[in-house]
């Protein structure tokens, strides 16, 4: 659990802070006032004290005269002492300096000592000739002299003030000030206080629904009324819950609807063939790409019997959640169609009588549907005003172009399309390639333009790429294309379909058949109904970087399932090293040519009779048609230790360390290395990792 | 060349230089490689580890490429580390015998600790 935080109250800052200002003033005014007290209150205290002085001298001036002045004198003085018992003496003294007048008895008639007073040396102009004020520690003192009205000198009067007087009329004044002092400062906290709880009250309701909003109740309000900032500020926090509540439902109804296209998106892909579908001599396949998360696009490969393959592509006018149920709907019906019809127009027929019943008015489709007849090497095919399809000619190196009078399907009512469809039929003679694709293909908008792909150049990358083979015409159209757009959205959904009379692996496969039989004395059926597995084969472009093509297929490769990984590793390092060898040494670096390899899984097992501990040897043989190598001794096993290699003739040193190969230059069907392998059966469940 | 494979910098401390791999090691990735050793190696660096978990294929030119470092690290008074080979790695160096010249250890943290005791 999070620890509570340490909360430094506003209040109690504003209150100190408020506090020290008022302190810090009024001790302030309060120095200032005290030294404007002393400097009125002592001149005036003084002043009062020569008065008096000057009064006691006059008062003195007849007893002085008298026979016996302390008769009179002590009696005033005494009295005088009494009331003012701030004074620290008065004294009255003859000319002689004898005291004649003391508020004590027994000093009367005594000289007069001094006190050792200083005699002020400032001006005063308060004094008179012959006045003396003196200063002491803690007295203050005045001197007048006694004269008798015809100036002659009869004393002095001396009166002593006690300095502590001065003091503590001073200190009265402090204390009345401190005690209003503390008046203001109990009201300031106070007021403060009282006004920081009626300002800060809201901040906590704010807080609570802060946490609220924290922990998702959007729906109770914070209720602070008022016309502080902090009124608004909760108007703002209210506002903000409520478009949070918005902005959640709104996210929430997001997420569930990509859930829903992502499911829709998946059932989609499931509707698609996965992959490339190889019979006999052909490879068929396709390519899509959705605008949005689901489309409208189609396509379709489906192995019939009799070696036969149906084929579609379909664009359903519309995209989205909409196209991609219709598609589904389509999906579903041509599987159900495709057994029944051998005329590609028929099966289009029946399917719009069938989907116009359940299509809403105005969506309709264009669709392309063929049955390819590997054996006879023909395609019978409709078009429901689909694109024109494109074929690669091997013969002529040209692209022929085949249109269409069909009109979509659900277009139009009342049999119309029956009027325009017919089934036509092609020839695909080895090396030939069928183009199909949707307008999402030749209609993509350049990337600052709006001059779309076009049919020229789909044409025109088919004529170039077609030779490559299916997968490199796939991929050279897609890659244009999005070279094409650029940055720009995918604005429509982006299919192909691509039908591939590879050029001569039946031709090629069969003759390497005979040679590898002759060659390792295999059974000659066995040995060419194994090669034409369609799995068992693998074309390869005969450069370098196509060599990563053998990983897939030696994982994918449904006869090699049963080895281990580690035997998987063996087997593709070794085609590896020798698809390499000979692509370096026997092809020069700009041809375009290719290397068949097979893989054949039966024949071995008839080479070894050993049931018990049965180790199962496997053949791959490699047909390249590149120059053979002068001194086949290159395939002979390098027998210097590999440590002096220096890193060469490793790829040599592996082929052999892993296989046993063998070179045939030159034979009918071309240069072929057999490879032989040995498996232990269950090896990879025994071994020890490395 | 495979545009997967990518050759990642360790750290490079107490004179041991790392290499993350991932992907084919083949001929043009095995010159990189060679490249970017030396590199290092000329930077004073001789100890070197490379770390193979992650190499899906090696090329008898990988396995040449890193024969040619254990023999250069050697010269330099280090040594070349290969640290857990991933199962087609291990395949090439087994069926090439080459556990004695390619020293090879189960992990990264083997790889440092052996560097760092110096064994």
């Amino acid at each position: 659990m999070e620890a509570r935080r340490r909360v430094v109250s506003i209040r109690f800052i504003v209150t100190v802070v408020a506090v020290g200002l008022v302190s810090a003033g009024a001790v302030g005014a309060g120095l200032v006032y005290e030294r404007n007290v002393r400097r009125v209150l002592t001149p005036e205290i003084e002043f009062r004290l020569l008065l008096e002085a000057r009064n006691l001298a006059v008062r003195s001036s007849d007893a002085l005269l008298d026979k016996y002045p302390e008769m009179v004198l002590h009696p005033m003085i005494k009295e005088l002492q009494a009331q003012r018992p701030e004074l620290a003496y008065v004294e009255v003294v003859d000319v002689e300096g004898v005291i004649q007048g003391h508020s004590q008895a027994r000093l009367l008639g005594q000289k007069r000592t001094s006190r050792g007073l200083a005699i002020r040396k400032s001006g005063d102009g308060e004094l008179s000739a012959g006045e003396q004020r003196l200063d002491g520690n803690d007295l203050t003192a005045i001197r007048v002299p006694i004269r008798h009205p015809n100036g002659q000198a009869l004393g002095a009067v001396h009166i002593g003030l006690h300095r502590s007087y001065i003091e503590g009329r001073i200190a009265s004044t402090r204390r009345a000030q401190m005690v209003v002092l503390a008046g203001i400062l109990l009201a300031s906290v106070l007021v403060t206080s009282g006004l920081m709880r009626g300002l800060l009250g809201p901040v906590r309701e704010l807080r609570r629904g802060l946490d609220r909003i924290g922990t998702g109740q959007l729906d109770q309000p914070v209720e602070v009324s008022g016309r502080t900032e902090l009124g608004l500020l909760a108007e703002s926090v209210n506002d903000m819950a409520a478009k949070l509540k918005t902005a959640q439902m709104d996210m929430v109804e997001k997420k569930r609807l990509d859930y829903e296209m992502g499911l829709a998106s998946r059932i989609q892909t499931n509707l698609l063939p996965s992959g490339n579908l190889t019979l006999g001599a052909f490879v068929v396949g396709g390519f899509y790409q959705a605008a949005a998360e689901v489309g409208g696009d189609y396509f379709d490969v489906f192995e019939l019997p009799e070696e036969k393959v149906s084929v579609a592509i379909a664009d359903v006018a519309g995209k989205g959640l909409a196209g991609c149920m219709v598609t589904s709907m389509l999906a579903a019906l041509l599987g159900a169609l495709r057994p029944r019809y051998s005329s590609p127009s028929e099966l289009l027929m029946n399917l719009e009588e069938l989907l116009a019943k359940k299509l809403e008015p105005g969506v309709f489709i264009t669709m392309f549907y063929g049955i390819l007849d590997t054996h006879s090497n023909t395609l019978t095919f409709a078009s429901a005003a689909h694109s024109p399809t494109l074929v690669y000619r091997a013969r002529t190196r040209s692209v022929d172009r085949y249109g269409t009078d069909g009109i979509p399907l659900c277009a139009a009512p009342g049999g119309m399309l029956a009027r325009t469809l017919r089934d036509n039929q092609m020839f695909l003679e080895a090396g030939d390639l069928l183009l199909q694709y949707t307008d999402g293909i030749n209609e993509t908008f350049a990337e600052s333009s709006d001059e779309e792909f076009g049919f020229d150049r789909v044409t025109s990358i088919l004529s170039r790429n077609a030779q490559r083979g299916l997968g490199a015409t796939v991929e050279s159209l897609i890659d244009a294309v999005g070279e094409w757009s650029g940055s720009r959205a995918v604005g429509d959904d982006r299919t192909l379909l691509c039908i591939s009379h590879e050029r001569d692996v039946a031709a090629a496969g069969e003759k390497v058949a005979a040679t590898v039989s002759a060659l390792f004395k295999l059974p000659s059926r066995e040995t060419l109904i194994d090669m034409m597995r369609p799995d068992a084969h693998l074309r390869l472009p005969a450069q370098l970087n196509a060599l990563q093509a053998l990983r897939d297929w030696v994982a994918g490769c449904v006869p090699l399932d049963k080895l281990g990984s580690e035997d998987r590793a063996r087997v593709e390092l070794v085609l590896y090293e020798l698809c390499a060898n000979l692509i370096e040494h026997g092809y020069a670096a700009e041809a375009d040519d290719e290397i068949d390899i097979w893989w054949l899984s039966h024949a071995s097992e008839n080479s070894t009779g050993d049931h018990r501990a049965r180790a199962s040897k496997s053949y791959f043989v490699i047909r390249d048609s590149g120059r053979p190598f002068e001194n086949p001794v290159v395939l002979r096993s390098n027998r210097r230790p590999v440590q002096h290699t220096r890193g060469r003739g490793l790829g040599l040193a592996l082929i052999h360390a892993a296989s046993e190969p063998r070179y045939f230059p030159d034979t009918p069907a071309g240069n072929l290395t057999v490879l032989q392998f040995q498996f232990e059966p269950t090896h990879h469940e025994q071994r020890v990792p490395l | 060349m495979s545009q997967s494979f990518e050759i990642r910098d360790g750290e490079h401390c107490d004179g041991v230089a790392t290499f993350h791999l991932n992907g084919r090691l083949e001929a043009q990735e095995a010159t990189l490689l060679r490249e970017r050793c030396f590199e290092v190696m000329d930077e004073g660096v001789s100890n070197v580890i490379i770390v193979l978990s992650d190499v899906s294929f090696v090329a008898s030119s990988g396995i040449g490429c890193l024969l040619v470092l254990s023999e250069k690290t050697g010269a330099a008074g280090g040594r070349l580390l290969l640290a857990s080979p991933s199962e087609a790695v291990a395949c090439v160096i087994k069926l090439l015998n080459l556990g004695q010249l390619l020293e090879v250890v189960d992990s990264l943290d083997e790889a440092r600790s052996r560097f760092m005791v110096g064994t």
